[in-house]
Protein backbone atom coordinates (compact mmCIF):
# COMPACT_ATOMS: atom_id res chain seq x y z
CA UNK A 1 0.00 0.00 0.00
CA UNK A 2 1.44 3.14 -1.27
CA UNK A 3 0.89 6.64 0.88
CA UNK A 4 2.37 10.20 0.40
CA UNK A 5 4.65 11.79 3.42
CA UNK A 6 6.73 14.99 3.11
CA UNK A 7 10.43 14.77 3.57
CA UNK A 8 13.08 17.53 4.18
CA UNK A 9 16.15 17.24 2.58
CA UNK A 10 18.67 19.24 1.63
CA UNK A 11 16.04 22.36 2.81
CA UNK A 12 13.50 21.21 0.44
CA UNK A 13 10.28 19.85 0.99
CA UNK A 14 9.45 16.43 -1.18
CA UNK A 15 6.07 14.93 -1.53
CA UNK A 16 6.82 11.69 -2.05
CA UNK A 17 4.40 8.45 -2.56
CA UNK A 18 6.59 5.36 -0.66
CA UNK A 19 5.32 2.23 0.91
CA UNK A 20 5.98 1.62 4.72
CA UNK A 21 8.85 -1.17 4.13
CA UNK A 22 11.20 1.46 1.49
CA UNK A 23 14.11 2.86 3.54
CA UNK A 24 15.32 6.09 3.24
CA UNK A 25 17.71 4.83 1.00
CA UNK A 26 15.90 3.33 -1.43
CA UNK A 27 13.33 7.05 -1.80
CA UNK A 28 16.45 8.87 -2.09
CA UNK A 29 17.51 6.75 -4.73
CA UNK A 30 15.00 5.12 -6.31
CA UNK A 31 12.41 7.75 -5.79
CA UNK A 32 14.37 11.02 -5.95
CA UNK A 33 17.25 10.09 -8.08
CA UNK A 34 19.34 11.66 -5.41
CA UNK A 35 22.05 8.31 -6.38
CA UNK A 36 24.74 9.83 -4.38
CA UNK A 37 23.75 8.20 -1.45
CA UNK A 38 25.37 4.94 -2.20
CA UNK A 39 24.55 1.30 -1.87
CA UNK A 40 26.85 -0.77 -0.55
CA UNK A 41 26.21 -3.24 2.56
CA UNK A 42 22.55 -2.13 3.07
CA UNK A 43 22.66 -3.15 6.58
CA UNK A 44 23.93 -1.00 8.63
CA UNK A 45 27.53 -1.41 8.59
CA UNK A 46 29.46 0.07 5.68
CA UNK A 47 28.60 3.65 5.81
CA UNK A 48 28.09 4.57 2.02
CA UNK A 49 24.70 5.53 2.50
CA UNK A 50 25.54 8.17 5.36
CA UNK A 51 23.18 10.97 5.69
CA UNK A 52 23.02 13.83 8.32
CA UNK A 53 19.65 13.73 9.68
CA UNK A 54 19.19 16.32 12.49
CA UNK A 55 22.80 17.28 12.66
CA UNK A 56 23.43 13.55 13.30
CA UNK A 57 25.32 11.03 10.75
CA UNK A 58 22.99 7.53 9.81
CA UNK A 59 22.66 5.13 7.94
CA UNK A 60 19.78 5.67 5.55
CA UNK A 61 19.78 2.08 4.56
CA UNK A 62 18.33 0.86 8.02
CA UNK A 63 15.73 3.79 8.54
CA UNK A 64 12.24 3.55 7.60
CA UNK A 65 11.73 6.64 5.46
CA UNK A 66 8.32 7.09 7.29
CA UNK A 67 10.25 7.65 10.52
CA UNK A 68 11.89 10.68 9.37
CA UNK A 69 9.04 13.01 8.42
CA UNK A 70 9.72 16.32 10.14
CA UNK A 71 13.50 15.84 10.14
CA UNK A 72 15.93 18.23 8.34
CA UNK A 73 17.72 15.33 5.95
CA UNK A 74 20.91 15.95 4.50
CA UNK A 75 22.91 14.33 1.57
CA UNK A 76 25.75 14.58 -0.40
CA UNK A 77 24.04 16.23 -3.36
CA UNK A 78 22.96 19.04 -0.71
CA UNK A 79 26.43 20.79 0.72
CA UNK A 80 27.99 22.60 -2.15
CA UNK A 81 26.71 26.02 -2.38
CA UNK A 82 25.49 26.81 -5.76
CA UNK A 83 28.18 26.42 -8.21
CA UNK A 84 30.96 26.03 -5.30
CA UNK A 85 32.19 23.17 -3.76
CA UNK A 86 31.86 22.71 0.07
CA UNK A 87 35.46 23.48 1.84
CA UNK A 88 36.04 18.99 2.92
CA UNK A 89 34.78 18.41 -0.63
CA UNK A 90 36.86 20.64 -1.97
CA UNK A 91 39.81 19.24 0.15
CA UNK A 92 39.03 15.58 -0.49
CA UNK A 93 39.82 16.75 -4.22
CA UNK A 94 42.95 18.62 -3.35
CA UNK A 95 44.49 15.86 -1.57
CA UNK A 96 43.20 13.06 -3.61
CA UNK A 97 41.54 11.25 -0.74
CA UNK A 98 39.26 9.66 -3.90
CA UNK A 99 40.00 6.49 -6.21
CA UNK A 100 36.92 4.52 -7.34
CA UNK A 101 34.51 6.97 -5.20
CA UNK A 102 32.42 4.83 -3.76
CA UNK A 103 32.49 5.11 -0.07
CA UNK A 104 33.36 9.26 -0.90
CA UNK A 105 29.82 10.83 -0.06
CA UNK A 106 29.09 8.45 3.03
CA UNK A 107 33.14 9.47 4.18
CA UNK A 108 32.13 13.58 3.17
CA UNK A 109 28.65 13.04 5.21
CA UNK A 110 30.42 11.83 8.12
CA UNK A 111 32.95 14.41 7.87
CA UNK A 112 31.28 17.51 7.40
CA UNK A 113 29.13 16.45 10.39
CA UNK A 114 32.13 15.91 12.61
CA UNK A 115 33.56 19.35 11.02
CA UNK A 116 29.77 21.14 11.83
CA UNK A 117 30.51 20.08 15.69
CA UNK A 118 34.38 20.28 15.93
CA UNK A 119 35.70 22.35 13.36
CA UNK A 120 39.68 21.42 14.73
CA UNK A 121 39.20 17.67 15.30
CA UNK A 122 42.08 15.74 16.14
CA UNK A 123 43.65 13.00 14.10
CA UNK A 124 42.46 10.80 16.51
CA UNK A 125 38.77 12.31 15.91
CA UNK A 126 38.77 12.08 12.24
CA UNK A 127 39.71 8.37 12.69
CA UNK A 128 36.92 8.00 15.08
CA UNK A 129 34.95 10.12 12.90
CA UNK A 130 35.21 8.37 10.16
CA UNK A 131 35.04 4.94 11.81
CA UNK A 132 31.72 3.99 10.44
CA UNK A 133 32.69 4.84 6.52
CA UNK A 134 34.80 1.79 4.83
CA UNK A 135 37.04 2.43 2.09
CA UNK A 136 38.11 -0.96 -0.01
CA UNK A 137 40.36 0.91 -1.91
CA UNK A 138 42.59 1.16 1.61
CA UNK A 139 42.55 4.87 1.00
CA UNK A 140 42.45 6.28 4.78
CA UNK A 141 45.76 8.26 4.83
CA UNK A 142 44.38 11.12 2.38
CA UNK A 143 41.35 10.72 3.63
CA UNK A 144 41.89 11.54 7.02
CA UNK A 145 44.27 14.61 5.69
CA UNK A 146 42.02 15.69 3.85
CA UNK A 147 39.73 16.34 6.85
CA UNK A 148 42.63 17.89 8.81
CA UNK A 149 43.15 20.00 5.95
CA UNK A 150 39.40 21.42 5.34
CA UNK A 151 39.76 24.97 6.58
CA UNK A 152 42.28 25.60 3.76
CA UNK A 153 39.12 26.12 1.60
CA UNK A 154 37.23 27.56 3.86
CA UNK A 155 37.10 31.28 2.28
CA UNK A 156 34.59 31.30 -0.51
CA UNK A 157 36.25 31.32 -4.03
CA UNK A 158 38.85 29.16 -2.34
CA UNK A 159 40.72 27.33 -5.53
CA UNK A 160 42.11 23.95 -5.38
CA UNK A 161 45.80 23.59 -6.58
CA UNK A 162 46.25 24.49 -10.13
CA UNK A 163 42.13 24.85 -10.67
CA UNK A 164 42.70 27.55 -13.49
CA UNK A 165 46.08 25.74 -15.04
CA UNK A 166 43.46 22.80 -15.48
CA UNK A 167 41.24 25.37 -18.37
CA UNK A 168 44.42 26.58 -19.96
CA UNK A 169 45.76 22.72 -20.51
CA UNK A 170 49.23 24.44 -18.22
CA UNK A 171 49.87 21.07 -17.01
CA UNK A 172 52.25 19.10 -17.43
CA UNK A 173 54.84 18.78 -14.55
CA UNK A 174 51.96 19.51 -11.83
CA UNK A 175 49.90 17.08 -9.99
CA UNK A 176 46.36 17.88 -10.95
CA UNK A 177 43.34 16.72 -8.98
CA UNK A 178 41.91 13.41 -10.66
CA UNK A 179 39.71 14.27 -14.11
CA UNK A 180 36.22 12.39 -12.66
CA UNK A 181 37.15 14.11 -8.75
CA UNK A 182 34.56 16.63 -8.92
CA UNK A 183 31.88 13.97 -10.17
CA UNK A 184 32.70 12.16 -6.96
CA UNK A 185 32.98 14.07 -3.99
CA UNK A 186 29.60 15.70 -5.47
CA UNK A 187 27.75 12.40 -5.80
CA UNK A 188 27.13 12.93 -9.22
CA UNK A 189 29.47 10.15 -10.55
CA UNK A 190 27.40 7.70 -11.70
CA UNK A 191 28.01 4.07 -11.21
CA UNK A 192 26.40 1.27 -12.48
CA UNK A 193 23.87 0.73 -9.94
CA UNK A 194 23.23 4.13 -9.88
CA UNK A 195 21.51 3.78 -13.83
CA UNK A 196 17.86 3.69 -14.14
CA UNK A 197 16.08 3.41 -17.66
CA UNK A 198 12.96 3.03 -18.94
CA UNK A 199 11.54 -0.83 -18.40
CA UNK A 200 15.21 -1.69 -17.46
CA UNK A 201 15.57 -5.29 -16.63
CA UNK A 202 17.51 -6.51 -13.80
CA UNK A 203 19.43 -9.08 -13.47
CA UNK A 204 20.84 -10.96 -10.43
CA UNK A 205 23.46 -13.61 -9.91
CA UNK A 206 21.98 -16.86 -7.84
CA UNK A 207 24.08 -18.55 -5.90
CA UNK A 208 23.63 -22.14 -4.82
CA UNK B 1 16.68 -6.35 0.10
CA UNK B 2 13.40 -5.51 0.38
CA UNK B 3 11.63 -5.82 3.85
CA UNK B 4 8.34 -7.91 3.10
CA UNK B 5 5.22 -5.40 3.49
CA UNK B 6 4.61 -3.56 7.15
CA UNK B 7 2.46 -1.30 8.86
CA UNK B 8 3.59 1.66 10.83
CA UNK B 9 1.80 2.80 13.28
CA UNK B 10 3.08 5.88 15.40
CA UNK B 11 2.49 5.38 18.68
CA UNK B 12 1.97 8.80 20.78
CA UNK B 13 3.19 8.15 24.21
CA UNK B 14 4.01 4.61 26.01
CA UNK B 15 0.84 3.40 26.85
CA UNK B 16 -0.92 3.79 23.18
CA UNK B 17 2.47 1.53 22.33
CA UNK B 18 1.80 -0.63 24.62
CA UNK B 19 -1.91 -1.03 23.25
CA UNK B 20 -1.08 -0.65 20.37
CA UNK B 21 1.03 -3.87 21.02
CA UNK B 22 -1.38 -6.00 22.67
CA UNK B 23 -3.83 -5.09 19.95
CA UNK B 24 -1.49 -6.79 16.89
CA UNK B 25 -0.04 -9.61 19.34
CA UNK B 26 2.57 -11.80 17.65
CA UNK B 27 2.28 -9.53 14.83
CA UNK B 28 3.65 -6.37 16.02
CA UNK B 29 6.68 -5.51 17.48
CA UNK B 30 8.18 -1.94 18.58
CA UNK B 31 10.68 -0.20 16.65
CA UNK B 32 13.33 2.36 18.85
CA UNK B 33 16.32 3.05 17.28
CA UNK B 34 16.35 0.25 14.58
CA UNK B 35 19.78 -1.11 14.02
CA UNK B 36 18.55 -4.66 14.65
CA UNK B 37 15.46 -4.44 13.71
CA UNK B 38 15.14 -2.94 10.38
CA UNK B 39 18.12 -5.31 9.70
CA UNK B 40 16.40 -8.12 10.77
CA UNK B 41 13.60 -7.51 8.71
CA UNK B 42 15.75 -6.84 5.86
CA UNK B 43 16.94 -10.59 6.36
CA UNK B 44 13.82 -11.56 7.40
CA UNK B 45 15.33 -13.19 10.50
CA UNK B 46 11.98 -11.44 11.51
CA UNK B 47 8.23 -11.31 10.24
CA UNK B 48 6.17 -8.63 11.67
CA UNK B 49 3.25 -7.05 10.25
CA UNK B 50 2.92 -4.54 12.40
CA UNK B 51 5.54 -2.05 13.67
CA UNK B 52 5.03 -0.04 16.49
CA UNK B 53 6.99 3.37 16.10
CA UNK B 54 8.57 4.35 19.59
CA UNK B 55 10.47 7.42 18.04
CA UNK B 56 7.66 9.88 17.98
CA UNK B 57 7.63 9.61 22.57
CA UNK B 58 8.97 12.98 23.84
CA UNK B 59 10.29 12.88 26.73
CA UNK B 60 11.80 8.96 26.78
CA UNK B 61 15.66 10.26 25.27
CA UNK B 62 16.58 12.36 28.77
CA UNK B 63 19.20 11.46 31.06
CA UNK B 64 18.81 13.03 34.64
CA UNK B 65 20.13 13.20 37.94
CA UNK B 66 17.43 12.85 40.61
CA UNK B 67 18.28 12.28 44.57
CA UNK B 68 21.26 10.10 43.88
CA UNK B 69 19.13 8.09 41.10
CA UNK B 70 20.52 8.31 37.03
CA UNK B 71 17.59 8.34 35.13
CA UNK B 72 18.33 7.18 31.82
CA UNK B 73 15.17 7.25 29.34
CA UNK B 74 14.68 3.89 27.40
CA UNK B 75 14.78 6.29 23.64
CA UNK B 76 18.66 7.54 24.70
CA UNK B 77 21.10 6.77 22.20
CA UNK B 78 23.98 5.16 22.56
CA UNK B 79 26.10 8.41 21.14
CA UNK B 80 24.29 10.42 24.22
CA UNK B 81 25.34 7.71 26.69
CA UNK B 82 28.94 7.90 25.28
CA UNK B 83 28.96 11.77 25.64
CA UNK B 84 26.50 12.50 28.20
CA UNK B 85 28.25 14.77 31.22
CA UNK B 86 26.55 13.13 34.01
CA UNK B 87 26.94 9.81 32.92
CA UNK B 88 30.81 10.42 32.27
CA UNK B 89 30.97 11.65 35.79
CA UNK B 90 28.58 9.25 38.12
CA UNK B 91 29.22 6.46 36.03
CA UNK B 92 32.70 6.34 33.38
CA UNK B 93 32.26 2.68 32.67
CA UNK B 94 28.53 2.91 30.95
CA UNK B 95 29.56 6.03 28.73
CA UNK B 96 33.36 3.59 27.60
CA UNK B 97 30.67 0.70 26.99
CA UNK B 98 28.66 2.67 24.77
CA UNK B 99 31.38 4.60 23.08
CA UNK B 100 32.93 0.73 22.09
CA UNK B 101 29.47 0.07 20.12
CA UNK B 102 29.51 -0.35 16.42
CA UNK B 103 29.92 2.62 14.93
CA UNK B 104 29.04 6.39 14.64
CA UNK B 105 25.99 6.55 13.02
CA UNK B 106 24.67 3.62 14.41
CA UNK B 107 26.09 4.81 17.87
CA UNK B 108 23.38 7.82 16.79
CA UNK B 109 20.24 5.85 16.12
CA UNK B 110 20.31 2.76 18.22
CA UNK B 111 19.18 2.86 22.08
CA UNK B 112 20.19 1.62 25.68
CA UNK B 113 16.30 -0.13 25.74
CA UNK B 114 16.72 -1.56 22.69
CA UNK B 115 20.39 -2.92 23.50
CA UNK B 116 18.57 -4.21 26.92
CA UNK B 117 15.67 -5.51 25.52
CA UNK B 118 17.22 -7.22 22.33
CA UNK B 119 19.57 -9.33 24.65
CA UNK B 120 21.99 -10.33 22.02
CA UNK B 121 24.82 -11.91 24.32
CA UNK B 122 27.43 -10.24 23.35
CA UNK B 123 25.40 -6.84 23.93
CA UNK B 124 27.88 -4.52 25.63
CA UNK B 125 25.65 -2.08 27.68
CA UNK B 126 23.99 -4.80 30.19
CA UNK B 127 27.27 -6.34 31.63
CA UNK B 128 27.89 -2.63 33.14
CA UNK B 129 24.44 -2.76 33.94
CA UNK B 130 24.13 -5.75 35.96
CA UNK B 131 27.66 -4.56 38.07
CA UNK B 132 25.82 -1.13 38.62
CA UNK B 133 22.11 -3.25 39.99
CA UNK B 134 20.30 -1.46 37.54
CA UNK B 135 16.79 -1.57 37.53
CA UNK B 136 14.88 -1.78 34.51
CA UNK B 137 11.17 0.28 34.49
CA UNK B 138 8.28 -1.04 32.40
CA UNK B 139 4.75 0.08 31.09
CA UNK B 140 2.16 -2.52 29.95
CA UNK B 141 -1.60 -2.36 29.90
CA UNK B 142 -1.28 -4.07 33.04
CA UNK B 143 0.59 -1.28 34.98
CA UNK B 144 4.52 -0.49 35.68
CA UNK B 145 6.97 -2.72 37.30
CA UNK B 146 10.71 -2.45 38.58
CA UNK B 147 12.81 -5.11 37.71
CA UNK B 148 15.91 -5.51 39.04
CA UNK B 149 18.65 -6.24 35.65
CA UNK B 150 19.95 -9.20 37.39
CA UNK B 151 16.46 -10.93 36.60
CA UNK B 152 16.19 -9.61 33.07
CA UNK B 153 17.90 -11.71 30.95
CA UNK B 154 16.54 -15.27 30.01
CA UNK B 155 18.23 -16.39 27.04
CA UNK B 156 19.73 -15.54 24.04
CA UNK B 157 17.42 -12.35 22.57
CA UNK B 158 15.02 -13.37 25.83
CA UNK B 159 14.19 -11.09 28.80
CA UNK B 160 11.37 -11.33 30.66
CA UNK B 161 9.49 -8.82 28.90
CA UNK B 162 5.71 -9.23 28.08
CA UNK B 163 5.01 -9.36 24.69
CA UNK B 164 2.84 -5.33 24.96
CA UNK B 165 5.46 -4.80 27.54
CA UNK B 166 8.45 -1.61 27.23
CA UNK B 167 11.10 -0.47 29.17
CA UNK B 168 10.90 3.51 29.92
CA UNK B 169 13.79 4.13 31.89
CA UNK B 170 16.61 2.38 33.20
CA UNK B 171 17.69 3.36 36.83
CA UNK B 172 20.91 3.03 38.69
CA UNK B 173 21.84 4.06 41.63
CA UNK B 174 25.03 6.47 42.04
CA UNK B 175 27.88 4.47 42.91
CA UNK B 176 29.24 5.60 46.05
CA UNK B 177 32.41 7.21 46.06
CA UNK B 178 34.29 4.42 47.86
CA UNK B 179 33.30 2.14 44.82
CA UNK B 180 34.88 1.70 41.23
CA UNK B 181 33.44 0.22 38.16
CA UNK B 182 34.71 -0.43 34.94
CA UNK B 183 34.28 -2.18 31.46
CA UNK B 184 36.62 -3.65 29.50
CA UNK B 185 36.06 -5.05 25.72
CA UNK B 186 38.13 -7.24 23.38
CA UNK B 187 37.32 -6.64 19.95
CA UNK B 188 38.41 -7.91 16.82
CA UNK B 189 38.16 -4.27 15.37
CA UNK B 190 37.81 -0.67 17.10
CA UNK B 191 34.92 0.06 15.25
CA UNK B 192 31.73 -2.05 13.81
CA UNK B 193 33.01 -4.85 16.17
CA UNK B 194 31.10 -7.57 18.24
CA UNK B 195 32.76 -8.07 21.41
CA UNK B 196 34.91 -11.42 21.42
CA UNK B 197 34.62 -10.90 25.15
CA UNK B 198 33.35 -8.05 27.89
CA UNK B 199 34.05 -8.00 31.23
CA UNK B 200 32.00 -5.40 33.81
CA UNK B 201 33.38 -5.44 37.17
CA UNK B 202 32.32 -3.09 40.26
CA UNK B 203 34.53 -2.55 43.25
CA UNK B 204 33.68 -1.49 46.83
CA UNK B 205 36.95 -0.28 49.52
CA UNK B 206 36.67 0.16 52.74
CA UNK B 207 39.15 0.60 55.45
CA UNK B 208 42.04 -0.85 52.86
CA UNK B 209 40.23 -3.65 52.09
CA UNK B 210 37.68 -4.90 49.34
CA UNK B 211 33.75 -5.34 51.06
CA UNK B 212 32.33 -6.17 47.87
CA UNK B 213 32.77 -6.99 43.89
CA UNK B 214 31.18 -7.83 41.36
CA UNK B 215 32.41 -9.35 37.85
CA UNK B 216 29.95 -9.63 35.10
CA UNK B 217 30.99 -11.66 31.85
CA UNK B 218 29.61 -10.40 28.52
CA UNK B 219 29.63 -12.87 25.31
CA UNK B 220 30.89 -16.17 27.01
CA UNK B 221 27.18 -17.45 28.01
CA UNK B 222 23.47 -17.07 26.56
CA UNK B 223 22.85 -14.51 28.78
CA UNK B 224 25.63 -11.98 30.62
CA UNK B 225 27.04 -13.92 33.43
CA UNK B 226 28.05 -13.12 37.01
CA UNK B 227 31.48 -15.01 37.99
CA UNK B 228 30.20 -15.00 41.21
CA UNK B 229 32.77 -17.25 42.74
CA UNK B 230 35.45 -14.39 41.35
CA UNK B 231 33.76 -11.71 42.68
CA UNK B 232 33.57 -13.66 46.42
CA UNK B 233 37.24 -14.37 45.82
CA UNK B 234 37.71 -10.47 46.27
CA UNK B 235 35.93 -9.87 49.72
CA UNK B 236 38.56 -9.08 51.94
CA UNK B 237 41.32 -8.66 50.24
CA UNK B 238 43.81 -5.90 49.35
CA UNK B 239 43.19 -4.39 45.97
CA UNK B 240 46.15 -5.03 44.53
CA UNK B 241 47.22 -7.22 41.29
CA UNK B 242 47.45 -9.99 42.78
CA UNK B 243 44.00 -10.54 43.84
CA UNK B 244 42.73 -9.15 40.57
CA UNK B 245 44.45 -11.60 38.90
CA UNK B 246 43.69 -14.39 40.78
CA UNK B 247 39.97 -12.98 40.43
CA UNK B 248 40.67 -12.82 36.45
CA UNK B 249 41.41 -16.65 36.82
CA UNK B 250 38.75 -18.18 38.83
CA UNK B 251 36.14 -16.08 36.33
CA UNK B 252 38.05 -17.81 33.24
CA UNK B 253 36.65 -20.94 34.81
CA UNK B 254 33.37 -19.72 35.30
CA UNK B 255 32.35 -18.43 31.68
CA UNK B 256 30.87 -20.82 29.40
CA UNK B 257 31.99 -19.85 26.27
CA UNK B 258 31.43 -21.30 22.52
CA UNK B 259 33.91 -21.16 19.84
CA UNK B 260 32.56 -19.04 17.03
CA UNK B 261 33.67 -16.77 14.00
CA UNK B 262 34.86 -13.95 16.27
CA UNK B 263 37.20 -16.47 18.57
CA UNK B 264 37.61 -20.28 19.86
CA UNK B 265 36.52 -20.77 22.96
CA UNK B 266 39.77 -21.33 24.34
CA UNK B 267 41.16 -18.10 23.05
CA UNK B 268 37.83 -16.54 24.87
CA UNK B 269 38.32 -18.82 28.23
CA UNK B 270 42.09 -16.41 28.31
CA UNK B 271 40.27 -13.72 27.52
CA UNK B 272 37.88 -13.40 30.73
CA UNK B 273 41.27 -13.70 32.85
CA UNK B 274 42.95 -10.58 30.95
CA UNK B 275 39.91 -8.53 30.69
CA UNK B 276 38.95 -9.18 34.07
CA UNK B 277 41.89 -8.35 36.07
CA UNK B 278 41.85 -4.95 34.08
CA UNK B 279 38.85 -4.14 34.54
CA UNK B 280 39.52 -4.78 38.57
CA UNK B 281 42.85 -2.40 37.92
CA UNK B 282 40.68 0.06 36.27
CA UNK B 283 37.57 -0.02 38.51
CA UNK B 284 40.01 0.22 41.47
CA UNK B 285 41.78 3.45 40.21
CA UNK B 286 38.19 4.70 39.67
CA UNK B 287 37.75 4.81 43.55
CA UNK B 288 37.94 8.52 44.48
CA UNK B 289 38.11 8.44 48.30
CA UNK B 290 41.34 7.38 49.69
CA UNK B 291 40.57 3.37 51.39
CA UNK B 292 42.86 4.54 54.43
CA UNK B 293 43.47 7.26 56.35
CA UNK B 294 46.60 9.32 55.99
CA UNK B 295 48.68 9.59 59.25
CA UNK B 296 49.92 13.13 59.98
Amino acid sequence: MHKTITLNINGRDYFVSIKSSDTLQDVLRDKLGLTGTKKGCELGVCGACTVIIDGKTMNSCIILAETVQGKKIETIEGIKKDTDLHPIQKSFVEHGAIQCGYCTPGMIMSAKALIDKNPKPTRDEIKEGLSGNICRCTGYTKIIEAVEDWQKFKRSGAKIKHEDDLDKFQTVGKSMPRVDAYDKVTGSAKYTGDFKFPGMLVGKILKR
Amino acid sequence: MKIPGIKLHNAADLANACSLLEKYGESAKALAGGTDLVVDLKQKRAVFEHIVVLGGIAGLDEIKLRKGILQIGALTSLASLAESRIIKKHLPALSDAASTMATPQVRNMGTIGGNVAMAVPSADLPPTLIAANARIITDSPTGSRIIPIREFFTGPRKTVLGAAELIREIEIDVPPANSGLSYKKFQLRNSAALAVVGVAASLVVEDGKISDACIVLGAVAPTPLIAVKASRSLIGAKPDFEAFANAGKIACEEGKPISDIRGSKEFRCRLIGVLTRRALEEANGRIRTAPKRRKN
